[in-house]
C-alpha cells in the first residue's frame, strides 16, 4: 500500500479546498458567460401575433355587429395566436350557428372554438 | 411691453437732447449771459434729471406691474392646467362609469315571446275501451270489451269538454335573467353567477293549482330558470351550483328548432311517458354542473344532482325543493299529493362534444335513481293489473288482492286500506299503486346525435336516443318508460339570415308495455304505442332583436300513444286529457283521462323579441 509522503499532502488539501470554494463561484459565473434564457426575441414575434390577433377579433366582432340579422348582444370574441373563440350565450340555436359561421368565414373553418351557451327556455310556464 | 419700449424711447431722445444743450459752443463765449445759461441749464437739466427719475419710477412700476401680470398669467395658466386635469380625471371616471354601466346593462338579457295558437286535441270521436275482463292466463287476452266507460258512471264514453279547436295565447318561453363576472384578485378565476326567471305575459304570475295538479314553484318568480354561481377558469373549465339544465338536454339544444314551439323535439324526445313532461329534459334542483374547457374541438360536461330526499321511495318532495324531481308535480291526476309518479332522488348525466368546422357531433348519458312511479296501477287499465284485484269489499266497496296471485307482492295493500279506512269512498273509485318497493327503481337514457351546418345556411340534425327503467320482469308488463326515439331536423337561413324555415320529424319508438292508467288502454293494441311528431317553423327577422313567426305541428299517436304538441318549452300544451274532473280531490286518479290515439294538431304566431 502506498503512502503518500507527509509534506506532499498539505498542498494537496489546500488544492482542494480552494478547488470546493472556488467550484460556486464558477457555477455562478459559468450561466453568465451564455446568453439568458429569455431573451427579448419573442417580443417581436408576441408583439406581431397580438396585433394580428387583435386585428383578427376587430374583424369578427365588425362582422356581428354588421349583420342586420344577428343579435350577439351577449357574445365575447377573443383571438389567440389566430384562434377565434366565442364565449356568450344567444336565445336561439339559429343565431348561435350565425355566429359560427360568421367567425369561421374570418378566421377559418377550424380556426373558432365554440363555447356560446344556448339559454334553455322554461318549460314550466304557461 | 409696449409701454417700456415708448419709455426707453423717450428717455434716450431726453439724454441726446440733454447733450446736445450741455455741448459747449461758441455762445458761451458771451459772459454777460454764460451765468444766466447755466443757470438755466442747470434747471432745465434738474428738471429733466426729475423726469427722468420719474421714468424710471415709472419703468420699475410697469416692470413690477408685468412680473406680477406674468405672476398672475402663470397661476392662471397653473389653474387651467389643474382644471384640465381634474376634468381630465373626471372624464375618465365618467368613462370608467359608462363603461361600468354598460357592463351592467350588458349583464341582462331575456326573450319576450308570445303567440296566437289554435290547436286542437284531435280526439272529439274517441270512445273509451270498457274491459269487462280478460280471460287468459295472468290477465292477459282475450278481453271483451262492454259499453259502460271507463269513467264514473252518468258521463260519456267519449271525452269530456271543448277537446276541438280552440283559440288561445300562450307566454312561451319568455324570461328575463341577469348574469355577470367577478374577477378574484390576485388570480385568473372569475367568480361567475347568473340569475333567471321565466315571466308570464299573457297571465299573472302564480301557482298552478288546478284540479289536475297542485304544484307549489311559483310560476314567475326568480330562480324559475337556469340560476347559478360558480367560478371559471379558463384553462380549467367552469364549476356551477344552483338549478339548471342537465347536460343531457344542452348538449342537442342546438338541433332543436322548434325550441319553445309546438313541435318543439321533446315532444317526444327524452320524453318517457308521452303527456307534457320530459323526464330527460327538466331542469335539475340542487345541481352541480361541470363545463370543461374546448380542447381541439372537444369537450365535455358532467352533472351531478343531489338527492336530499329522506324517504327511502323519493315519495316526498327533496328537502329545499318545491315540487318532485322530475317535472312531478304532486297531485297530478288527482293522485295522492306525493312524488310516486316520477319523483326520484339524485341524477347525474354527462356528454361529449366535439365540433370541427360545420361538423357536430354528441353523446349523452343520464340517470335518475330510484324513480317511484308507483301510482301507475292507480286505476289502471291494464286487464293484468286488473288480474291482481278480486272481487270488492261487500261492506266497504273498496277492492281486495285477487287470490291465487302475486297481488299481495305487486301492490301496496296496507297504504291502499288505510286510505280505504279514511276515505271509503274515494278507495271505491280507485285502486292500490304499486308496491313502492318495486317500482321504484332506477331510470336513464342515452343519445348520440349529429349536427352538419353547410355554408349555403342549411343545417341537417339527426338524434338516435334509448330510454331504459329497470323494472321487475312482472311489473313490465305497465313499463311504458323504455323505448327508442329519433329526431330528424332540417333548418334552412337565406336571404341574408333574414328568414329561416325548418322542419323536422321525431319517432317514438314502441315501450315494453302500458300502465293503463288514466287513458283508454286497448289491450288488442299492446306495443302499438308508437307516435310521429311533424313540425314546421318559419321566422322572419324584422331587424336583430325582433322577429315573427309562423310554426305548425301534427302528432300522430297510435292507438295507446298519447304525446302532445308543446311539450318542452311552448306555453300552453295541447294534450290527449280531456276535461273530466271530480267534484272534489279523493286521490282516486278520477282526474282528466287520457285518451290514446289523440291526434293533436296546432298552428302559431307569435312575436319574440330578444335582449
Amino acid at each position: 500500500m502506498a503512502r503518500g509522503k507527509p509534506g506532499s499532502s498539505l498542498p494537496a488539501a489546500a488544492l482542494g479546498v480552494a478547488a470546493w470554494l472556488a467550484a460556486p463561484t464558477a457555477l455562478a459565473q459559468a450561466p453568465a458567460s451564455t446568453p439568458p434564457r429569455s431573451e427579448p426575441r419573442p417580443e417581436v414575434v408576441v408583439t406581431a401575433t397580438r396585433e394580428s390577433d387583435a386585428l383578427l377579433e376587430s374583424k369578427v366582432v365588425q362582422a356581428l355587429e354588421r349583420d342586420p340579422y344577428l343579435f350577439a348582444g351577449h357574445i365575447n370574441v377573443s383571438a389567440e395566436n389566430g384562434i377565434v373563440r366565442v364565449e356568450g350565450i344567444v336565445e336561439d340555436p339559429f343565431d348561435m350557428v350565425q355566429v359560427l359561421r360568421l367567425a369561421r368565414r374570418i378566421a377559418g373553418k377550424r380556426r373558432v372554438i365554440n363555447e356560446i351557451e344556448i339559454v334553455s327556455l322554461n318549460q314550466e310556464l304557461n | 411691453m409696449c409701454g417700456t419700449r415708448v419709455l426707453r424711447s423717450l428717455v434716450a431722445v431726453l439724454a441726446a437732447v440733454v447733450i446736445l444743450f450741455g455741448y459747449p459752443g461758441g455762445a458761451a463765449a458771451q459772459a454777460g449771459s454764460a451765468q444766466s445759461a447755466d443757470q438755466n441749464m442747470q434747471e432745465r437739466m434738474r428738471q429733466m434729471q426729475q423726469q427722468i427719475d420719474e421714468l424710471n419710477r415709472q419703468l420699475q412700476q410697469m416692470k413690477a406691474d408685468q412680473a406680477k401680470t406674468q405672476q398672475q398669467v402663470q397661476a392662471t395658466q397653473q389653474q387651467a392646467t389643474a382644471t384640465a386635469q381634474q376634468f381630465s380625471a373626471t372624464q375618465k371616471k365618467v368613462d370608467e362609469a359608462d363603461k361600468s354601466l354598460n357592463t351592467f346593462m350588458k349583464g341582462f338579457f331575456g326573450t319576450l315571446d308570445m303567440s296566437i295558437d289554435a290547436t286542437t286535441k284531435g280526439m272529439q270521436n274517441m270512445e273509451a275501451f270498457g274491459i269487462s275482463g280478460c280471460t287468459g292466463p295472468g290477465g292477459t287476452l282475450p278481453c271483451t270489451f262492454n259499453t259502460t266507460p271507463k269513467m264514473t258512471p252518468g258521463w260519456g264514453p267519449s271525452p269530456y269538454g271543448r277537446v276541438g279547436w280552440m283559440g288561445m295565447m300562450s307566454s312561451n318561453g319568455s324570461n328575463v335573467g341577469y348574469r355577470g363576472t367577478h374577477r378574484i384578485d390576485g388570480s385568473t378565476v372569475d367568480f361567475i353567477y347568473q340569475v333567471s326567471t321565466a315571466i308570464n305575459l299573457a297571465a299573472a304570475p302564480g301557482l298552478q293549482n288546478t284540479w289536475t295538479k297542485q304544484s307549489n314553484t311559483v310560476q314567475g318568480a326568480i330562480g324559475l330558470g337556469d340560476t347559478y354561481i360558480g367560478f371559471k377558469e379558463r384553462q380549467f373549465g367552469t364549476l356551477k351550483f344552483g338549478t339548471m339544465y342537465m347536460p343531457y338536454k344542452t348538449s342537442t339544444d342546438r338541433m332543436n328548432p322548434f325550441s319553445g314551439g309546438l313541435g318543439d323535439y321533446a315532444v317526444i324526445m327524452g320524453n318517457t311517458g308521452g303527456d307534457n313532461r320530459i323526464e330527460f329534459g327538466t331542469r335539475a334542483d340542487h345541481v352541480v354542473v361541470y363545463n370543461s374547457p374546448t380542447w381541439q374541438g372537444a369537450s365535455f360536461d358532467a352533472a351531478y344532482q343531489f338527492g336530499q330526499n329522506p324517504d327511502p321511495y323519493n315519495n316526498i318532495v327533496s328537502l329545499g325543493g318545491t315540487d318532485c324531481y322530475g317535472g312531478n308535480l304532486p297531485g297530478s291526476g288527482n293522485l295522492p299529493l306525493n312524488c310516486d309518479d316520477g319523483g326520484y332522488n339524485y341524477g347525474y348525466s354527462f356528454d361529449f362534444k366535439y365540433e370541427l368546422g360545420g361538423l357536430y357531433l354528441t353523446a349523452a348519458y343520464e340517470l335518475h335513481g330510484g324513480v317511484n312511479r308507483s301510482s301507475d296501477g292507480v286505476g289502471s287499465n291494464n286487464p293484468i293489473y286488473g288480474a291482481l284485484l278480486g272481487p270488492p269489499n261487500p261492506v266497504t266497496g273498496c277492492a281486495t288482492p285477487a287470490p291465487g296471485t302475486n297481488s299481495l307482492t305487486v301492490l301496496d295493500w296496507n297504504d291502499y286500506n288505510m286510505l280505504c279506512a279514511e276515505f271509503p269512498g274515494a278507495a271505491a273509485a280507485g285502486t292500490p299503486e304499486y308496491n313502492p318497493g318495486l317500482d321504484t327503481v332506477n331510470e336513464w337514457a342515452w343519445k348520440g346525435g349529429i349536427q352538419y351546418t353547410f355554408d349555403f345556411g342549411l343545417s341537417v340534425s339527426y338524434i338516435y336516443e334509448s330510454l331504459k327503467r329497470n323494472v321487475p320482469f312482472f311489473l313490465e308488463y305497465q313499463n311504458e318508460r323504455q323505448r327508442n326515439g329519433d329526431w330528424v331536423a332540417l333548418d334552412y337561413v337565406f336571404n341574408g339570415g333574414r328568414d329561416r324555415v325548418a322542419v323536422g320529424w321525431a319517432h317514438a319508438g314502441a315501450s315494453e308495455g302500458d300502465p293503463g292508467g288514466q287513458h283508454n288502454f286497448n289491450p288488442y293494441g299492446v306495443g302499438e304505442n308508437t307516435a310521429n311528431l311533424y313540425s314546421f317553423g318559419f321566422w322572419h327577422k324584422l331587424d336583430k332583436q325582433l322577429s315573427v313567426y309562423l310554426q305548425a305541428a301534427d302528432t300522430v299517436n297510435n292507438i295507446n300513444a298519447h304525446y302532445d304538441i308543446g311539450a318542452g318549452g311552448h306555453g300552453i300544451k295541447t294534450d290527449c286529457h280531456d276535461a273530466t274532473h271530480p267534484t272534489f280531490i279523493d286521490y282516486s286518479s278520477a282526474g282528466p283521462t287520457t285518451w290514446g290515439g289523440c291526434h293533436p294538431i296546432g298552428v302559431s304566431t307569435g312575436v319574440d323579441f330578444k335582449f
